[in-house]
């Protein structure tokens, strides 16, 4: 189990990273299930990243702080979706992490640190978050990692 | 750093909003999670059938069908009025509209002895002053409610003629058949205002020549001031008089420079339509349904389908589309609670009435069993996981 203090370490070194603009690295669009139309499996729904990147997600999530968070965060930063997928305002490398973290049990003081860290990056860099990913461009898509 | 995530936080979270108290009379009506339906009723031309999925925490469509005497004394002139309110911000304005709008059309018909387009556009202008003035008296306390209103479609049938008003993105769609080869045809009877239509936005732009940003594309949306999609409402006093638009309301509500003249209309689009033999049922629904079917589709299914519980089948078709959009299973999809479930569809509220040509000729003066249904929600503490939902 991670401890709350060393996730705020590491949000805040991964915060640091997406705000400072100091590494980049190319995520393969083939490693990316683009907007597959096939339906998740019982009892799951589907979020992408701002990078495409598809996660098909158990529905309990769903009553999670951490979810309800980040959907909230795409409303405020995307409006509501109306004729596709849901998308959340943040690339694959942390949604990943945000998975890792709930698969391994997480502890309410380690949402509650994640929650703030992500605000945080929300406030700092959302426009370095999320615009990148929108463009409808034919350049390898970069995201930020850590 | 903490005050400004305390700000953040607290602008996510709406202030608590459910200052009415609901005085709905859902004669008849069943919930079933976070469904309610009325599958089938009588009003004085024919059926009607009515279905409601509620998506928002606090239910924002809100909805009625009154039939009988249209007027405050009982001698009439008789009909059906239906109503579809889709809120916007909170339930406030749409539930206003629900308590008042059907009973200002009553006194102005009394008034002037018959029904009329100019009765309709009172009844709203009245409706619309009504809500204004609870903003005004509520604005000291709870200014929020300044930034919150609501889409409002009308119909009235009334000696063999059909009224629509319309204000906002909701929809009446007549299902009319055609002799010849027997199809049914969809034939939309209200105008909308989104501003994702382009004549909106250049009604938009003709209205405010000196403002090149009263209409923005954000994320692939059209938005008046970047702030809301209707051109016209019921409420949203915030875009319509400058002394609402200043603090103590939120700050992504305010607007830069003071405002002129209202952004938003609160100017009704009325049409008439005289009904004939072969119209055989109007839908009327609110922009839940119109998102995820088209016109043709609505009318299919309702032709394809018995006349008892055609509204909930429409529901269904939408919510299955809406699934599909997100790439879930539906039966998944019926499993997540209100609040959360507005991120996978809206409020859905639709409202099939039924025309039979028979009891459309009876004269406007018979006496008939007034009915009022409303359309229902749910309003207790929930889980994130809806507790009942039985597949349909």
């Amino acid at each position: 189990m991670i401890s709350a203090k060393r996730l705020i370490e590491m949000a805040k070194k991964w915060q640091k990273m997406a705000t400072g603009n100091r590494k980049r690295i190319s995520y393969p669009r083939n490693q990316v299930d683009m907007h597959s139309s096939s339906a998740a499996n019982k009892g799951h729904f589907v979020v992408y990243s701002v990078d495409h990147k598809r996660f098909v997600v158990p529905l309990k999530y769903l009553s999670m702080n951490i979810f309800k968070e980040l959907l909230r965060w795409a409303e405020e930063e995307f409006g509501l979706p109306s004729n596709g997928p849901i998308t959340l305002p943040c690339d694959g490398v942390f949604l990943d992490y945000v998975m890792s973290l709930v698969q391994e049990r997480i502890t309410e003081d380690v949402e509650k640190a994640l929650i703030t860290s992500m605000i945080a990056c929300h406030h700092e860099a959302s426009s370095s978050c999320s615009d990148h990913g929108l463009r409808q461009s034919k350049d390898p898509i970069i995201v930020y990692g850590f | 750093m903490l005050s400004e995530l305390m700000n953040f936080l607290r602008a996510c979270f709406r202030p608590g909003s459910d200052g009415f108290a609901r005085s709905g009379s859902d004669a008849g009506g069943r919930q079933d999670g976070l469904l309610w339906y009325k599958d089938s009723g009588q009003h004085l031309n024919g059926e009607f059938s009515m279905a409601v999925v509620q998506a928002n925490n606090l239910l924002e469509d809100q909805s009625q069908i009154e039939s009988g005497s249209l007027s405050s004394n009982e001698s009439g002139p008789y009909g059906t009025f239906i109503g579809v309110y889709d809120g916007h911000g909170g339930p406030e304005t749409s539930r206003f509209i629900n308590d008042h709008l059907f009973h200002h059309l009553k006194r102005f018909t009394s008034e002037q002895q018959s029904m009329s387009v100019d009765v309709i556009r009172k009844a709203l202008q009245a409706t619309e002053e009504g809500f204004m003035s609870v903003v005004a008296r509520q604005w000291s306390i709870a200014p929020q409610i300044a930034a919150v209103g609501s889409c409002c479609l009308v119909g009235v049938i009334c000696n063999g003629t059909l009224y629509i008003a319309n204000l906002g993105d909701s929809r009446a769609v007549l299902g009319r058949a055609v002799k010849a080869t027997g199809e049914v045809l969809a034939m939309q009877l209200s105008t909308e205002h989104n501003a994702s239509i382009e004549s909106i936005r250049q009604e938009l732009h003709s209205m405010h020549p000196d403002d090149p940003n009263i209409v923005v594309l954000k994320h692939n949306v059209w938005r008046v001031k970047g702030l809301i999609q209707v051109s016209r409402s019921i409420g949203d006093v915030y875009l319509k008089k400058a002394e609402f638009n200043r603090e103590p309301l939120y700050a992504k509500f305010r607007l830069r420079d003071p405002i002129k003249r209202p952004i938003l209309s609160s100017d009704p689009s009325i049409s008439v339509h005289h009904l004939q033999p072969h119209d055989q049922f109007i839908i009327f629904a609110s922009d839940g349904l119109w998102e995820h079917l088209s016109n043709q589709q609505a009318v299919d299914i309702v032709q394809n389908n018995p006349r008892s519980g055609s509204a909930r089948k429409l529901v269904k078709a939408a919510l299955q589309e809406a699934a599909k959009k997100r790439e879930m299973r539906y039966s998944d999809l019926k499993k997540i609670d209100r609040g959360v479930r507005r991120h996978f569809h809206d409020d859905i509220t639709v409202i099939v009435v039924y025309l039979d040509s028979n009891l459309m000729s009876r004269a406007s003066t018979v006496k008939f069993p007034s009915i009022s249904v409303r359309g229902g929600g749910v309003n207790l503490p929930h889980n994130t996981l809806a507790p009942c939902t039985t597949p349909t």
